[in-house]
Order: C-alpha cells, then structure tokens, then sequence
C-alpha cells in the first residue's frame, strides 16, 4: 500500500499533465463538433450543399454551341476538318461581352453589339472577343514538343529552343512568300477549314 | 514573338513561393535538432550533454513556427484548422496535421519533464509574479522526489525513442509531399522523403554547432571541444549522406534521360546555375565536406577546430536552405508541358515576400533567446 502512495504520489505530475492534455483533447473535439459544416461528408469528404452552389453560379466560358447559333457558317466550315476539337474560345477569347450584347440585341435590335478587335499578341489579354491570324497562336498548338501524338501535325524544332522562331525549315520547304510575316500561315492555311 | 504562350492548362505563374521553401527548412532543423538531444537522451552520448537541452529547446522553439509559413501563404489561414476538423484519410496533407501535432505535443512535454527539477526549484524560491509564473508553469507541483526524478528520466528517455521516428516522420512527410506529385519530374521520386531526410539530420546538426558556438562566444564561454568535435562528426556523416542521395537522383534522373530530362537538364544549367551549381553543390556540399573532414582530425587544435566546425555549419545551413529552394521553386519553374521557363519574381515586402521570411527565420531564435531567460539552457556545472 505504502508503494502504491509513493508511487502516485511520484506520479502525479503527470498525472495532472495527462488530465490537461485530456481536458484539451476534448476542448478539440468539442470544437470540431460546431466547426464541420451541415452537409459535409454526406457523398464524399467535402461539402455536398457546395455542388448546389457552384452549379448555381453562372457560366464564365462560352461553349461553341451559345458561339454557332450566330456564326452557323462557321460551323459548316470547319465541321468535317480536325478544328472541331478546338474551341472558339481559344483563337477568339472569352466573348462575354459580345455575347451579352448579342443575347440584349436578339429582344432590342438596336443595341450595338462590339465587332471583334485584333488581337494584341497576349495570350492572357483582356480583349473581349478578337480576330487573330497571327503565327504564334498557330503554332501554341502545333510546335513540335515532348509527348505529341504522332498523327497531330506538328512543325519540327530544336526541342531546346522554347521560342517562335523554329517554323524557318517548314516555310521554306513550302516556299512562304512572307516568312517573317506573323500571318504567314494563312498564306497556305485557313483558320477553321484545316485543309491542305 | 519573343513571349513563350500557354495556351494548355499550364503554369504560368510559382504558385509555391518562399513560404513553401521555408517550411521543410524550418521542420528540417526541428528534427535535426531532436535527434541531436535524442542522441543524448536515448544512445547516451554523454560528450553532446553540454548541448542536449539548448539541442531541445531549439527544437520546440522552431516547431512552434514550422506551420507560420504555411498560413502566411494561405489567403484563408483560419481555413488551416479543416484539415484538423474534417480531416482525409486520403490526404497527405491532413495527415500531417496530426504527425506535426504529436510531435509538438510529445516536444512540449519532454522540455517540460526535462526542465521541471528547475522549475520547480523556481517556483519555490521565486516571489511575486515570476513564482506564480513557475508555479503554473510547474502545474501546482512543488516538490520533486528522487522516486519522481528516476520516473522522468525513464518517461524522458521514452518520448525520447518515440520522437526519433516522429521526427523522421516529420521531415521525411514533407518530403513525401513533394515526391508524390507525379505530375512534376522534378519532385517526382520516391528518393524525396530520404533526401529531406537525410538533409534535415544535417541542418539540425548544423544549426545546433552554429547556435551553442555563437551562445558560448555571446557567454564569454569557451566552448566544449570534444562535444563540438563529436558533432562536427555526426554533421559529416549526415551531409555526406544527403548529398550522395541528392547526387544519385540527379545521376539516376540524367543517364535514365526520361522525356523530362531535356527540361530539368535546362533548368539545372540555365535557371538554377547559381542556387544549385554554386551555392548548394560548390559552397554548401563540397566546401563543408572538406572544413569537417579537416576539422574531426583529432590533432586538429580546439580553436582552429571550433573555427572550421561553425563555418562549416553554416555553409550546411545556406545549402540545405538552397536544396529547399531549388527543389521547391525550382520544380515550378518548367511548364509542365516541358515546353517553357517562368520566372519567380521575389519581392522584398508582402506577405510572402523576403522580409517576411526573414521575420519567420528570426521569430524562433526570439522564441530561444527568451526562452534562455526562462529555463537554464546549460547543464548546472557550465552554468
């Protein structure tokens, strides 16, 4: 018995420490109870009312469907050609403006909608909507890099050059008549038709 | 035309910044620093008594801090505490939620059990609001039998052999996170955990030789030889395995000449030529390589020695600091189409900016200076 005492009485300090980390342990839990959210863990380890909520926002990205019901030719043109797979977005921008004016004109005829503007070389402009014909956007699909599928038409470059100036053996071959004009691929090439 | 263009999901921008560098450094110096106090309390390495508590207290000190870098970087700190409360088993991120709260927990009470004979001593002596200080500190216990001394030391030595694996747990789970990012090449092997590692067992060293050489000359202290002779052997040894590992995956990753390689071949010898050819390669690997290997010489004179030991710890700290960076920025420094270079600006203001990282570099030496005012760093008969 005289043990035991010793022994508690040796221990107790930890004992006391146990109980506050105890005592904190269960201040955590308790706190955890009021922090998880209502819905959260009912279809997966996050908040399933945030599915409700994101689908509720509206849309940022104009698909090519809300695109083609104005520009229907556009669509023939490249309907048969691989350029289906490339959105409108990507050579065009976002076109929220536009559309929203096009979307206001369809009920008042008289609203302007804004015309297309050129584009000003900037892969994250912040032109609405844009007309290119420039190479670079061209070849942000079609340089040669590691992990190409074989059958993608690419122009081949020296793997350690990341820059736009690796088209020179291609133009050449194929006799450009402007090789250093950014438009030179249109000499051969059309934008929405993919063919040659 | 000069622009390099992203046009698929890319990269454009080092989301990770310097915050993201400092956190494996920080909880590399934690463990680092732990296994040099464990190597006192659990293997018995009498020679390294002198630094056993400052190796301790510099560890809690840092590890109170390892997770500020973290939150300066999120733009929703308070959101930090949803991986504690809805934590992912799934999640390597919350997982280390748990790991960094263990281990703080079990360095919070071995410094406590640690120091406890003088805080009690305190608390009985001390009057006023200093003795109620200790008093709580010592959790309303004022006596301390030699039954109860004996039980802590048993109780300390315990949580001593369970931090050893905690503590690589810890370092080597940031190294985890990184390796297990399979879309990066850079970071992408299952080396990562080892070499965070191993190079986190040779900054904590480091840091421990810099800060009881810089503590002794602050102390007008001359410091003990043999302890510093014995940590300048640990810190060779573990900077010489970190490097090997650091080598052999980069050797590996080179004659492997995956696709990847042409890209990280560029990164090494035109973005990272100074951070990783200089300064972690030539000044933070090779030039303490040799300082420590001259330095254990035991015919080396003391003061020569502890001269080349503290220069050496501190080209180990500048290089495993560089490791951090080049593998964290560097690693997103390369599109992940291979296809591109972006460049990280770094900013002297901000919150994620290089003074602010100083603040964070500095806010656990602060947090060691006071807590040398609170507890006695040094073993009785030194102080």
């Amino acid at each position: 018995m005289k043990r035991i005492l010793t022994f508690l009485r040796d221990t107790r300090h930890l004992l006391v420490l146990l109980l506050l980390i105890a005592a904190g342990g269960a201040g955590f839990m308790h706190l955890r109870g009021g922090m998880i959210p209502e819905s959260f863990g009912r279809i997966g380890p996050y908040r399933a009312a945030a599915l409700d909520e994101i689908a509720a926002r509206p849309s940022v990205i104009m698909a090519d469907s809300t695109c083609l019901k104005c520009h229907a030719d556009v669509g023939e043109e490249r309907a048969d050609t691989l350029h289906t797979a490339v959105g409108c977005i990507h050579c065009h921008g976002l076109g929220r403006q536009h559309v929203a004016e096009a979307r206001r004109a369809v009920d008042s005829p008289d609203v302007e909608i804004s015309p297309a503007k050129g584009w000003d070389g900037n892969f994250r402009t912040d032109i609405d909507l844009y007309i290119t014909k420039d190479r670079a956007t061209c070849l942000a699909c079609h340089q040669k890099v590691v992990g190409m599928p074989k059958e993608f038409k690419k122009i081949k470059g020296v793997p350690r050059e990341f820059k736009w100036i690796n088209v020179d053996e291609h133009l050449e071959d194929e006799e450009a008549e402007e090789p250093e004009s950014r438009e030179t691929c249109f000499e051969c090439h059309e934008g929405h038709n993919t063919e040659p | 035309m000069g622009e390099t263009p992203f046009v698929f999901p890319n990269d454009p921008n080092v989301t990770w910044s310097i915050m993201i560098v400092l956190y494996p450094y920080i909880t590399g110096l934690v463990s680092g620093a732990f296994v040099v106090a464990a190597l006192y309390h659990v293997f018995r390495q009498e020679v390294l008594e002198p630094v056993a508590r400052l190796a301790l207290v510099t560890a809690l000190c840092f590890c109170a801090f390892a997770t500020l870098p973290l939150l300066l970087h999120l733009h929703h700190p308070e959101r930090a505490f949803n991986i504690m409360f809805t934590p992912s088993a799934t999640s390597a991120m919350s997982v280390f939620g748990f790991i960094y709260n263990f281990y703080m927990l079990l360095l919070v009470v071995q410094v406590w059990l640690v120091f406890r004979p003088e805080i009690v001593e305190r608390a009985n002596s001390c009057s006023g609001a200093v003795g109620l200080f200790y008093r709580v500190l010592a959790l309303g216990i004022r006596e301390i039998s030699d039954g109860a001394r004996r039980i802590d030391a048993w109780v300390i030595r315990l949580l001593a052999m369970i931090g050893i694996p905690a503590s690589c747990v810890l370092s080597g789970y940031v190294g985890f996170l990184f390796g297990a990012v399979k879309a990066n090449p850079w970071w992408s092997t299952a080396l990562m955990p080892v070499v965070f590692l191993a190079s986190s067992l040779a900054s904590g060293i480091a840091a421990i030789i810099v800060l009881y050489l810089f503590l002794c000359w602050r102390r007008r202290v001359r410091p003990d030889a043999e302890c510093v002779r014995a940590l300048s052997r640990y810190l060779w040894g573990s900077l010489i395995v970190a490097v090997s590992l650091e080598m052999l995956e980069l050797v590996h990753m080179a004659y492997e000449s995956g696709a990847q390689w042409h890209v990280i071949s560029t990164l090494l010898t035109e973005h990272l030529v100074v951070s990783y050819g200089i300064v972690q390669v030539l000044i933070g690997s090779v030039c303490p390589f040799f300082l420590l290997m001259i330095s254990t010489r035991p015919q080396l004179p003391a003061r020569a020695m502890t001269w080349l030991s503290g220069l050496a710890g501190v080209l180990v700290l500048v290089q495993v600091l560089a490791m951090r960076w080049n593998i964290v920025v560097g690693g997103q420094l390369f599109s992940k189409s291979f296809r591109g270079f972006v460049e990280y600006p770094l900013h002297w203001g901000g919150r994620e900016g290089l003074i602010a990282a100083a603040v964070i570099l500095a806010l656990p030496l602060l947090a060691l200076w006071v807590a040398g005012k609170v507890l006695p760093l040094w073993p009785s008969k030194e102080a």
